[in-house]
């Protein structure tokens, strides 16, 4: 906070302060709203309307840690989770959403695209009835990847994240094809949700039991094997968020952070040669989105040095810093205006250049995308495999 | 990664060198930590505006003579007066475009106006930037915007007063709901009819007047439409005068200036520090950022903005520090000891000591063959008091651009 020289740069990028006058700012909320929090003047709400994609930090040149100081003053005045909605918690639960609805996947489905159901949903629980909800896909992923015959190369761990697991199976098979096509054998060491809904709304209490559990999953794999993710906010959450908000900088939960990657990185840095050399012409006109909370990860936008590898493909480099959802803050009633008009930049760019499909790394932004876009938005992966072997795969 | 060129920064200088060597043909990487300096520029080019004469220092009039009184360890002399020149042509160009500054280079300074409404010699202003000469003997009107935070009007108005300008002050409402600079300049951008807007104005403004300056919130993408619609319903001409940081001048040149490299598909990395080269005797192989990542080039750029940007660090003790390569720095005077001004000289004069090719000692012995420093990161300059920023960023970054270009070629 001390490093703040008020240059106002974090005020230039913010997304959220450009879209609506009520939000004072990254400046204002973070580090200098900060120097009165630690004194114990508290009566300042700007954090709430903060969306946590952290934009702020990244564009800092004195290395403040913006976004991290406007979480911790969310998570003081949630007072660790006692004052969060009941809607924000179910929204925070999403492997709890997933593991009810998956029991009947049709039924659940049916009452997603049911509008009396959604308005119920918006009346008891404040999740807006316009928000991009996923569709329930049932275990397909596990079962899928448990029946796949894989190659004998070396072992690497997946991190699904409750998006591939309960909703997006597609993205995790189109990962696990690419990563058997470079002859890796691929396991999901754990299907748990990494707690970042939770930490995003300031219920830390719960969302701490929760890393520790996950990160006793996963250490025994991270011990011998790089785990990739296709959730650039689960794999930030596991690199850096425990340690910055949980104070987890014990042996395993270390180990678990330097083990996980992002999967684009990974790929790029270990077989970017390879995979230029493999890909075959996909002919598409691709606008690519970079979610604003890969940028926490300081790789660059891997993804999209990766696609402009594959020939014949029109690549489109998205001009908007944040699609406006960030994780689970466009769900919420009360956001979902500030939401809509963070997004309207992308949503701009894409009627002005006329993409035939949108990529993004991001499983939140990506339903949100393709509902307000009605294109179809497929996880950077999918567009991989697409390049590797044309004729097998059906998509994109 | 590999690359020709990477460069480390997006300073001024570090763009400018990787367009240049775009345009050789040179496939390059910018690997930027964070936004650089010129989110703080005024705009325009400062070339050189003040020399130091004594405990003093004396207003240059004619900066291309001015550059032979320079130190001989100051980057414009490394460069020499002929590449000084010839680097601010090719940059008058490259800059012609969005970001408004007037082709056509001139031998003299003009006077321009610091946010505090203070004169500071300019080298070339933007064509809606304001300037003494551009004012002078009309009856002037600052048009402040109500409740806006970055612009202090009071100190703009007096300083135009002292300089002798017959000016006044009056107060509008903004264009949206917005009170800080870039939400000020992208409520510009939406506005569907500036010209009612600025017809508005007009009404409000007092007899005579002349003239009318804003500050420098005039649109982000569409700033000359603005500005242009702004002169047809005012009926007079506006110029734009600097305000406080985040200079929305200073995110309309980086914006022009990363479209014109992602144009040339510059692979541009953002949010990556680079924290470690690895050498091979007088060589840099290869470098690295924070999570281990290695981008190995034939040639390399350091532009990572000096103190003021994180390229150098201060510690408790004032020992400064060189933060991507950890490289021997030259510091003149201890930086804890003296006025608050002498101890902002010697900070400012710190950084990487150079030959005539901006390649940096290495302990003394020799210098690294391929790695070219820029801008603040720079030692035996002094921006602030110069008023030179603009200047020796582009000249360097140019010259670097040569440098690695010639390094490549054998």
């Amino acid at each position: 906070m001390d490093n703040c020289t008020k240059c106002g740069i974090c005020q230039a990028y913010c997304p959220v302060s450009a879209a609506i006058e009520a939000f004072p700012g990254p400046k204002y909320t973070g580090p200098q709203a900060q120097r009165f929090r630690v004194i114990g003047i508290e009566d300042e709400f700007s954090a709430s309307l903060c969306s946590g994609c952290g934009i702020c930090t990244s564009v800092c040149p004195n290395d403040v840690a913006i976004t991290d100081i406007i979480a911790l003053a969310k998570a003081d005045m949630a007072k660790n989770g006692r004052r969060v909605s009941f809607g924000q918690r179910l929204l925070n639960r999403p492997d709890t959403i997933g593991r009810l609805g998956n029991i009947v996947p049709w039924l659940a489905n049916y009452l997603l695209g049911n509008k009396r159901a959604r308005l119920l949903a918006e009346h008891l629980f404040g999740i807006d009835r316009r928000a991009a909800l996923p569709s329930f896909s049932g275990d397909r992923f596990e079962r899928w990847l448990r029946s796949r015959r894989q190659p004998n190369g070396p072992a690497i761990g997946y991190f699904p994240g409750c998006a591939v697991t309960h909703y997006d199976a597609d993205t995790g098979m189109a990962a696990v094809r690419v990563l058997n096509a470079l002859g890796y054998r691929v396991d999901a060491p754990s299907s748990r949700c990494c707690a970042l809904p939770m930490l995003s709304s300031g219920e830390w209490s719960a969302g701490r039991a929760r890393a520790q559990s996950l990160i006793g999953d996963l250490a025994p794999a991270a011990a011998e094997r790089a785990i990739l993710s296709t959730s650039t906010s689960c794999s930030l959450t596991l690199k850096s968020k425990y340690a910055a908000y949980f104070d987890m900088f014990d042996e395993k939960s270390t180990r678990v952070a330097n083990a996980i990657s992002d999967i684009c990185g990974y790929m790029l840095d270990r077989h970017g040669d390879e995979l230029a050399h493999r890909f075959q012409p996909v002919r598409r006109r691709v606008l690519y989105h970079g979610p604003c909370q890969l940028r926490g990860h300081r790789l660059g936008l891997p993804a999209a040095e990766l696609l402009a590898k594959v020939p014949g493909l029109e690549l489109i480099l998205s001009q908007a810093d944040c699609c406006g959802v960030a994780g689970t803050y466009g769900y919420d009633r009360n956001k979902r205006p500030i939401a809509d008009r963070v997004g309207r930049t992308l949503l701009e760019q894409v009627e002005l250049t006329k993409p035939d499909m949108i990529v993004c790394d991001s499983e939140t932004c990506r339903w949100s995308i393709a509902l307000a876009t009605g294109l179809e938005c497929v996880h950077p992966v999918e567009v991989f495999w697409a390049a590797l072997a044309p004729t097998e795969s059906g998509r994109p | 990664m590999k690359a020709d060129v990477a460069i480390v920064g997006a300073e001024l200088d570090g763009l400018v060198a990787a367009i240049r060597l775009a345009e050789l043909g040179r496939n390059v990487a910018v690997i930027a930590s964070a936004a650089g300096s010129l989110h703080y520029a005024a705009g325009g080019i400062h070339l050189l505006g003040y020399l130091r004469n004594g405990a003093g220092r004396e207003e240059v009039v004619e900066p291309f003579a001015a550059l032979a009184r320079l130190d001989r360890s100051h980057p414009y002399s490394l460069a020499g007066a002929v590449r000084v020149r010839e680097a601010l042509n090719w940059s008058a160009r490259l800059l012609s475009g969005d970001v408004g500054i007037a082709a056509g280079a001139s031998e003299c300074n003009e006077l321009g106006l610091t946010p505090a409404g203070l004169r500071q010699p300019i080298w070339l202003p933007t064509a809606h930037q304001a300037t003494i000469g551009r004012i002078d003997g009309r009856k002037t009107t600052i048009v402040r915007f109500d409740g806006h935070l970055d612009f202090p009007a009071d100190l703009m108005l007096a300083g135009l007063k002292r300089s002798g300008i017959d000016a006044a002050c009056i107060a509008v409402e903004p264009p949206g709901p917005h009170r800080d600079n870039p939400g000020i300049a992208r409520n510009f951008d939406r506005m569907p009819d500036a010209a009612t807007y600025f017809a508005t104005i007009r009404q409000e403004l007092p007899a005579g007047t002349e003239i009318v300056l804003m500050p420098a919130v005039l649109g982000l993408a569409r700033h000359a439409e603005i500005v242009s619609a702004a002169q047809a319903a005012l009926g007079m001409p506006i110029f734009e005068v600097p305000t406080l940081p985040p200079s929305v001048s200073g995110l309309r040149w980086t914006r022009s200036l990363e479209t014109l490299l992602a144009a040339k598909s510059a692979t541009i990395r953002k949010n990556v520090r680079i924290v470690h080269a690895e050498r091979d005797g007088n060589r840099i192989r290869s470098i690295s950022d924070e999570n281990g990542r290695t981008i190995e080039a034939g040639a390399f750029v350091l532009a990572t903005g000096g103190v003021l940007m994180g390229g150098l660090d201060v510690d408790a003790a004032g020992q400064v520090s060189e933060t991507a390569f950890g490289l021997d720095v030259a510091q003149g005077r201890p930086l804890v000891a003296g006025s608050p001004s002498a101890i902002l000289a010697a900070l400012h004069c710190s950084g990487i000591e150079t030959d005539d090719r901006l390649r940096p000692k290495l302990n003394g012995s020799g210098a690294i063959r391929n790695l070219f420093v820029t801008g603040r990161t720079l030692a035996h300059w002094h921006p602030a008091e110069e008023i030179s920023a603009e200047g020796v960023s582009i000249v360097t970054g140019w010259m670097a651009a040569g440098c690695a270009h010639a390094v490549l070629e054998g």
